[in-house]
């Protein structure tokens, strides 16, 4: 049954179930709804505009064709946005960015220069504007590598467990570990000008 | 300092991936052991403050643009599909791969049994002399395709003696 009207009041839920009869306004709304969040998914990993907007627009078209294999089980945003990860994740393999970075990175995740970095304890006395703060953080995403940011990214922003992100990126538990660790505490030695701001 | 492990386990502590045997580990390095608790302090400041903190970024065209041009796109892929909905098309696809096997093995076990039908081919046998695709004189195979189930199936008729056609 085709989805005309007040697509507003209508859930997710709802316009899934029209878009898996072939309702493409129904899939349209959801277009409108999401993908705003959905192509910042794919420029935090990818930091790239074309790139993002190519993965988001590939996984809006790869959730139509599997829009059968979705069960309801996560919210349809959580789906889809899945999808783009993995999409972003196969493009950094095939870009072999990973490979090229990782050859720098052994000897850090071996226990390299972080570990001999000293602990960064930032002063809670002064809040920053929550936009300029974000854009500190952003900034410091972009200078870490493709590696430990899509582990960043996978943990806090989306709240992926170890083994989750282990699965996604192909690799194990301990390397993921391993990357997170570091990715934080270069996070640490980045924002640490935030301290003597007073953040 | 602290060893890499235990800097892991700290860690893994903060993210509550730690068993309660791991937990209580760590609870006790952290209260013997200054530098882990430096540690465990530098690692909770950043996951809080990267908590609820990242930045967005918009589209960087208009919505209504991107999203008419992926309904458009859908559209014109639909347009070159059955309109058969998506759940139904593999059943589809199986039965007629499955009706077109079975019809080979039916014409190969008729034409087997069937001494009378030992001239014929057994696409002849099953459709009645008419060969899905038409035969040249002398060609002693026929050919059966099936595009809905992405089947071609080439019979060769081995019994049938060779018709020498006259060279002009």
């Amino acid at each position: 049954m085709p989805i005309k009207n007040n697509n507003n009041e209508i859930g997710d839920s709802e316009l899934v179930d029209s878009a898996r009869h072939g309702d493409t306004v129904a899939f349209g709304e959801l277009i409108g709804r999401h993908s705003d969040k959905i192509y910042n998914r794919a420029f935090s990993i990818m930091r790239n505009r074309e790139d993002a907007l190519d993965i988001s627009q590939e996984a809006w078209i790869k959730a139509w064709q599997r829009l059968s294999q979705f069960n309801g089980r996560s919210s349809f945003l959580t789906w889809i946005n899945r999808i783009t990860i993995n999409l972003c994740l196969d493009c950094l393999r095939r870009n072999k960015r990973f490979n090229a970075e990782s050859m720098d990175q052994i000897d850090e995740e071996s226990g390299g220069v972080e570990r001999q970095l000293p602990i960064e304890t930032p002063n809670p006395t002064r809040r920053l504007e929550r936009h300029e703060l974000r854009e500190r953080i952003d900034e410091a995403l972009q200078q870490i590598s493709h590696e430990h940011r899509t582990v960043l990214i996978l943990h806090e922003f989306e709240g992926l467990e170890y083994k989750e992100i282990a699965e996604a990126m192909e690799c194990s538990i301990g390397t993921v570990m391993s990357r997170l660790f570091y990715a934080r505490r270069k996070m640490a030695v980045l924002l640490s000008g935030l301290r003597q701001e007073g953040y | 300092m602290i060893d890499e492990r235990k800097e892991l386990k700290i860690q893994a502590y903060l993210d509550g991936e730690l068993t309660i045997f791991g937990r209580y580990k760590v609870n006790r390095l952290l209260a013997h052991n200054a530098e882990a608790r430096r540690l465990h302090a530098e690692l909770n400041s950043i996951q809080e403050l990267l908590h609820h903190n990242e930045l967005d970024h918009p589209l960087p065209e208009d919505k209504e643009s991107f999203r008419t041009r992926i309904t458009h796109q859908l559209r014109v892929e639909g347009e070159g599909t059955s309109r058969v909905p998506n759940r139904i098309r593999p059943v589809l696809k199986w039965v007629a791969a499955s009706a077109a096997t079975a019809l080979i093995i039916f014409a190969g076990v008729y034409s087997l049994m069937s001494p009378e039908n030992s001239n014929q081919t057994p696409a002849h046998v099953l459709l009645g002399g008419e060969s899905i695709e038409p035969e040249a004189a002398n060609a002693s195979f026929i050919t059966f395709k099936s595009e809905s189930a992405k089947l071609s199936v080439v019979w060769v008729d081995t019994k049938s003696s060779p018709v020498a056609s006259p060279i002009n």
